[in-house]
């Protein structure tokens, strides 16, 4: 029987194994269940904590620290007249702390079974599938039942002055700008969907992939695991930008699957966009935008790779299945340059678009997709 | 305002050490310059975005290393150095938070006045804001590994370095946290529903 691998999973994610060991623990990780979970669950974690970030201190610190030095310095002066102060300084300090904290003691201790009592009397109802928490403004809803809870075919329509927030069953939220309109679809324990006709909404989901979509009049968006920001124009396209965790934009046969940090777009019609980064550069986007929604010829593609970089290769993924053999050779080369073709992946397998070897290659991609920048620069 | 970058741009590492023992404020202005920013980030990340007590352990952070710099061997980075002070004045800050819990309420009350939500950038803080409290209620042993790999992208050798474990222990520790922060995030999810 085989030895499970849990050790190595934080390696393998945070890439600090050989190549030789990745394919290895790729290849358990395949064929065990038990580590998969395990892998999944640390993935999960780490897709979360990668929204940590640096942050600048407030440039008024040097003057703070600089006068926390003077402040030393005195005090070094002063520390042999204060070491004879010591005792009686430390008898005062300690009679000051029990007359200060003796009655805010007494008070918290008696104020405590009241402030029970009060929170416990306004306490809030069961939560419901959809239930309405928060409203900005006099958004118009219609069919909001007890506990401020909308039915399936109730509406929910913001103006420019006006905003709300409604609860997905127990699996998030979903915050509604002004000048939106949501309707709610359905509910049952296999999905939740609702519809954005026009507007702007934001989901912070945690449930099984696939549990709450999003109807748009261009596509829907098919949540895996994630938080997103999701916009209707008055046309009926869509614009799609995950902020964690991972969305599938979907139309009738073909899906676009879109990582945190990345966007993609769908027209009215049943136009499904290539998914990018936000921080691709200006020409990528200009050059899948045409492809995508232009009819934009092979140049274009030459452009896309030529300026995508290693993670870009989200892009080229994506856009091996729409392009001829011969762009769709070019593109593996490109990925090439980024990793070795996973193990069972052939070169001739994806230019066929063997099913199974594209999803293997995905697989190892999405570890790119997450590298931060920056993260091993010496500054 | 800072005023060294001009004077010591390109002074290395080990000369503004030596500078800053002979009591050359510029050189240690200079010092701090260069490492304000991760010894702020791991504070502010470490308890949940709270500016105020980031700024608080940091000026201790370098206030340490004024008064400790005329002891620094210089065998490792003042980087390192300062990461592993950040952490223990992080830890110790922490042990003082416990011992005082019983004032939680009104800590908590003052915390959240501090979180500006600016409309341009409200769906990365809102999952920003989330993350940051959850990793704040993990136990500083697995806090640390988090805040050090993912804000300030320290390799394993690295952390086990600045927290004085081994790499295993490192993997170990980042492993437990990742878990922790994924069920405590679902807890909050669910919680802030009811």
């Amino acid at each position: 029987m085989t030895q499970h691998i849990t050790d190595k999973i934080p390696h393998f994610l945070d890439r600090e194994l050989s190549d030789e060991e990745r394919s290895v623990v790729g290849e358990h990780l395949i064929n065990c269940a038990v580590c998969r979970t395990e892998h999944d669950e640390q993935k999960a974690g780490r897709e979360l904590a990668g929204s940590l970030e640096r942050t600048d201190a407030p440039p008024s610190m040097w003057a703070a620290v600089e006068s926390k030095l003077d402040e030393a310095r005195e005090s070094g002066a002063r520390s042999r007249r204060l070491r004879l102060l010591k005792p009686a300084l430390a008898f005062g300090i300690a009679l000051m702390a029990m007359l200060v904290a003796v009655p805010i003691y007494i008070y918290l201790t008696s104020a405590g079974p009241e402030t029970v009592s009060v929170q416990n009397s306004g306490q809030e109802p069961r939560p419901s599938s959809w239930r309405l928490l928060e409203t900005r403004g006099n958004p118009q809803v219609t069919k909001l039942g007890e506990d401020k809870n909308l039915e399936i075919g109730g509406v929910l329509e913001t103006d420019a002055a006006s905003s709300a927030r409604i609860s997905v069953a127990e699996i998030g939220r979903v915050d509604i700008a002004p000048n939106s309109k949501v309707r709610i679809v359905n509910t049952s324990a296999e999905e939740h969907r609702m519809a954005l006709d026009r507007g702007v909404l934001k989901a912070v989901i945690v449930a099984p992939p696939r549990l709450f979509i999003v109807d748009t009049p261009s596509a829907q968006a098919v949540d895996l695991g994630c938080a997103y920001t999701l916009e209707v124009d008055d046309d009926g396209n869509s614009k799609l930008h995950v902020t964690s965790g991972y969305v599938a934009l979907e139309t009738e046969g073909l899906e676009s699957f879109v990582p945190a940090g990345a966007f993609c777009e769908s027209k009215k019609g049943g136009k499904l966009g290539t998914p990018f980064f936000g921080d691709a550069t200006a020409d990528l986007k200009k050059a899948l935008a045409e492809f995508d929604f232009s009819e934009g010829g092979p140049d274009t593609v030459d452009t896309i790779i030529s300026e995508s970089r290693r993670k870009d290769t989200l892009t080229l993924w994506h856009l091996l299945e729409k392009v001829p053999v011969q762009k769709r050779s070019l593109i593996i080369a490109r990925i090439l340059r980024e990793l070795d073709l996973p193990e069972g992946v052939t070169v001739e397998g994806l230019l066929g678009l063997n099913e199974t070897m594209m999803m293997s290659l995905r697989s190892d991609l999405e570890v790119l997709w997450y590298e931060q920048p920056g993260w091993f620069d010496e500054n | 305002m800072l005023k060294a970058e001009s004077m010591h741009e390109n002074t290395s590492e080990s000369d503004l050490i030596a500078a800053g023992r002979e009591g050359d404020r510029s050189a240690f202005e200079e010092l701090f310059r260069r490492n304000q920013r991760r010894v702020y980030s791991v504070a502010f990340n470490f308890f949940g975005g709270d500016r105020q007590l980031a700024e608080d352990i940091s000026q201790q952070v370098f206030l340490k290393l004024y008064v400790g710099i005329a002891k620094f061997r210089g065998d490792a980075q003042v980087s390192t150095w300062l990461y592993r002070v950040t952490v223990n004045q992080c830890i110790d800050e922490q042990k003082k938070r416990n011992r005082f819990s019983f004032f939680g309420d009104i800590f908590e009350r003052e915390d959240s006045e501090v979180v500006e939500i600016d409309d341009s950038t409200e769906e990365r803080l809102e999952i920003s804001e989330s993350v940051k409290k959850a990793v704040a209620e993990l136990k500083p042993i697995f806090r640390a590994p988090l805040v050090l790999k993912h804000v300030e992208g320290l390799s394993y050798s690295e952390m086990a370095q600045v927290l004085d474990i081994s790499e295993g222990t490192v993997a170990s520790r980042l492993s437990r946290g990742h878990k922790m922060l994924a069920e405590s995030l679902r807890h909050l999810q669910v919680s802030g529903n009811q």
